[in-house]
């Protein structure tokens, strides 16, 4: 009988100091403070304060001091709150900027305020005190410099800083060399770069045309062929000119005129009744001319 | 119809490549054009009127440390005011840090002629302005040096509090509870 009732208390000894540790309101709190030393006029002072608290416990911003003059040499220039959801309930990260105008005559130990945050839930209010903190300022110059010592009184003005024109150079080079390639590009269209290899195919054998007489079929025929076999790579006869025009689509529109040719061509070499003929010379000049013209891509 | 498509996309971007150059080419004289005045003005040249106007802030800075160095505080002054807000926020710092520096040198040089209210009115300006700069940029060194010499010149001291002392009792005026007029009635 002793031996249960011992157990029972045991029991609830073990509860209640587990019901305690789950019913802490914070679970953590620290507040992180730099180096308390070698401190000058202008200088920012960070603080951090880390809080965990319980799910449901809301940190009441009014209880944070507010930006602006904390006194007459002390000033909060920013506070930083970051809530994150944990397991447990919440984190808290509160950063303080503090910044220092005090110009000490030597070094001087100065005290950050302290403050007490306010935690509520339930309409119940938990406090916590964040303590105040103690460092030391230093002056910056010497306590008996005079003007007329010859030594430097002030700080000189700082001169007007230069424009940066990087932006605008790196702006125009860009635009610059793009418009070139745009216009190449445009030139490579309207079949203006004559130069290119591509554009050479049938400037040549149109020349060479022109100069034949009307007669020499044989030797139009032949210059012709020899055109037409560059551009394809290799030999061009009339049942590959399906597959000729699937490569060259540009040349789809002379398959008339291309018809023409090669029958042309087989009846002049291979039959025995052909013979030369004015007319077929100057269509084959045409030919050359609308090929010539697609090169350059004006048809 | 594509291919014309196509021809009109290519000349469209051309021309929008051309006028991004010459929008580019404009900009990049006028920043020249700006860093020349500011040049001249630190060569101690004064600039005409119609070169400063709508000029960029920093001109008009480069101008005010011109007008300061020939002990024009007023125009120089003036010249910072207006362009407090502008820029770039070293740039900012930079205006606040000048401008204080104006007023303390304005300040230190009535106090040398022994006017000794205006000097410290100009010095509590000069404070204002190096503090705000530093708000601007905590790290600029000039500031921090000049505002420790303004405090120099001009300390500031706490008040001082008496929680101890009482309160000096306010002597309560009589406060008339009716309107006096002439006393009616005779015997």
């Amino acid at each position: 009988m002793w031996f249960n009732s011992l157990f029972i208390f045991f029991i609830g000894l073990l509860l209640s100091s587990c019901s305690g540790s789950i019913n802490q309101p914070i679970t953590f709190f620290e507040v992180q403070t730099p180096r308390p030393f070698g401190y000058v006029m202008g200088d920012e002072i960070k603080q951090r304060i880390i809080i965990d608290a319980r799910d449901g416990l809301a940190l009441q911003a009014s209880s944070m001091p507010s930006i602006g003059e904390v006194n007459r040499w002390l000033n909060l220039n920013m506070i930083n709150i970051e809530k994150t959801k944990t397991q447990q309930g919440f984190h808290y990260q509160i950063d303080l900027t503090y910044q220092i105008f005090y110009a000490p005559l030597a070094v001087k130990m100065l005290e950050l305020p302290g403050f007490t945050l306010q935690f509520r839930q339930f309409g119940n209010t938990i406090e916590k005190k964040v303590p105040s903190w103690h460092f030391t300022a230093a002056p910056l110059r010497e306590l008996a410099i005079r003007k007329d010592d010859g030594k430097e009184y002030m700080r000189p003005d700082t001169p007007a800083p230069f424009l940066d024109n990087t932006r605008q150079l790196n702006r125009l080079i860009v635009s610059l060399l793009s418009a070139l390639i745009l216009a190449a590009y445009l030139a490579w269209l309207y079949g203006l770069l004559t130069f290119l290899p591509k554009y050479q195919i049938f400037k040549s054998p149109l020349r060479k045309l022109a100069k034949l007489s009307a007669d020499d079929l044989t030797a139009s025929l032949n210059i012709m062929h020899k055109a037409l076999n560059q551009l394809n790579g290799k030999p061009l006869f009339q049942h590959q000119l399906a597959g000729f025009y699937q490569r060259f689509p540009n040349y789809q529109p002379l398959h008339e005129k291309l018809t023409w040719f090669f029958n042309c061509s087989n009846q002049h070499f291979f039959s025995s009744a052909s013979r030369a003929n004015k007319d077929e010379s100057e269509k084959i000049k045409a030919l050359c001319q609308h090929c010539l013209q697609i090169e350059r891509g004006k048809r | 119809m594509i291919k014309a498509i196509r021809h009109y996309t290519v000349w469209l971007a051309l021309l929008a490549a051309l006028a991004i150059a010459l929008q580019s080419m404009y900009s990049f004289y006028q920043i020249a054009n700006s860093n020349q005045l500011i040049t001249q003005l630190n060569q101690g040249k004064e600039l005409k009127s119609e070169q400063l106007k709508g000029n960029v802030p920093e001109v008009k800075l480069a101008r005010a440390t011109y007008l300061k160095k020939k002990h024009r505080y007023k125009e120089a002054q003036a010249s910072l005011s207006q362009i407090i807000n502008q820029g770039s926020q070293k740039m900012q710092a930079i205006t606040r840090y000048n401008l204080g520096n104006t007023y303390l040198t304005e300040a230190v040089e009535l106090a040398e002629s022994m006017q000794i209210n205006e000097a410290s009115a100009l010095a509590a300006l000069a404070k204002q302005a190096y503090r705000q700069a530093l708000v601007l940029d905590s790290h600029y060194w000039d500031a921090k040096y000049n505002l420790e010499v303004a405090m120099r010149l001009l300390p500031e001291m706490d008040r001082i509090t008496m929680e101890k002392d009482d309160p000096i009792p306010e002597k309560k005026a009589k406060l008339w509870a009716t309107v006096p007029g002439f006393p009616r009635g005779l015997p």
